[in-house]
């Protein structure tokens, strides 16, 4: 799976919420998504890659800093990350 | 005499069960609290009986034991005039409703159609908007569409709801 891919899976998805695209550096705040957007961006991107599945329950939402996190370092987890088999 | 009303179970995206049930008469006073704020003076009483023929329709639903709701009215089988939706900073919870209404509850609507009030911001739906309604009308009421067809294939594809 390439960060490519990955890239451009994210920014699929926040468009289709009707946010704006991001670039590497870009965090996720500035996608201007309401937050039932992110939660979907969110969902989308845990059932392609997987990215929540250490996450305890109940903190799944709160596990992405959405004021932090960067384009770049989530594609890092959805490249690093494994779904079971 | 107090309505009795059934409730229902839904899994949120996070595998919680949560209640959602039909609103009641009662739940009216409480939940026109939460929206008052951004509903204009002269036309709250107007609003409160709309939302008094949404629960006679049995097309209003909230979350048992939040501030969770959406209100709404139907036209015909597919197309609806949304009444109250409430639920701003709870997408979780939020989610769950529109996935218990449009999955389970209401199969048939396709279109529902919004006012915003003067106070109430576009950005605050913009993920159920469809992009139109995003642009332009610069004036208030602004009239914006949510597509529930779309949000039923987005919340299958999503695999919040496998009916």
């Amino acid at each position: 799976m390439s960060k490519r891919e990955a890239f451009n899976f994210v920014n699929k998805l926040i468009s289709q919420e009707n946010g704006r695209a991001l670039k590497l550096n870009d965090t996720l705040i500035k996608s201007e998504l309401d937050s039932l957007g992110y939660l979907l961006v969110l969902l989308g991107i845990e059932k392609k890659y997987c990215i929540l599945i250490d996450v305890p329950k109940g903190e799944e939402l709160s596990h992405i800093d959405i004021e932090v996190v960067t384009m770049k370092q989530l594609i890092n987890r959805c490249v690093l990350s494994k779904c079971p088999t | 005499m107090r309505t009795v009303q059934m409730s229902n179970l839904i899994v949120d995206a996070f595998g919680n069960a949560l209640e959602y049930r039909p609103c009641t008469l009662e739940d009216i006073p409480k939940h026109f609290s939460c929206v008052k704020r951004i509903i204009e003076p002269e036309i709250r009483a107007e609003y409160r009986n709309r939302m008094k023929q949404a629960v006679k329709a049995s097309t209003a639903y909230c979350i048992e034991g939040t501030n969770i709701f959406l209100y709404y009215l139907k036209d015909d089988e597919y197309i609806s005039e949304g009444v109250s939706l409430s639920g701003k900073g709870k997408p979780v919870e939020l989610l769950a409703l529109l996935t218990a209404i449009t999955c389970i509850e209401d199969t048939d609507t396709v279109f529902v159609r919004f006012f915003l009030h003067h106070k109430s911001n576009v950005e605050d739906f913009r993920s159920l908007l469809e992009a139109n309604s995003l642009k332009g009308q610069i004036g208030y009421p602004k009239r914006i569409t949510i597509r529930a067809d779309k949000l039923r294939k987005k919340f299958n594809k999503l695999g919040l709801f496998n009916g």
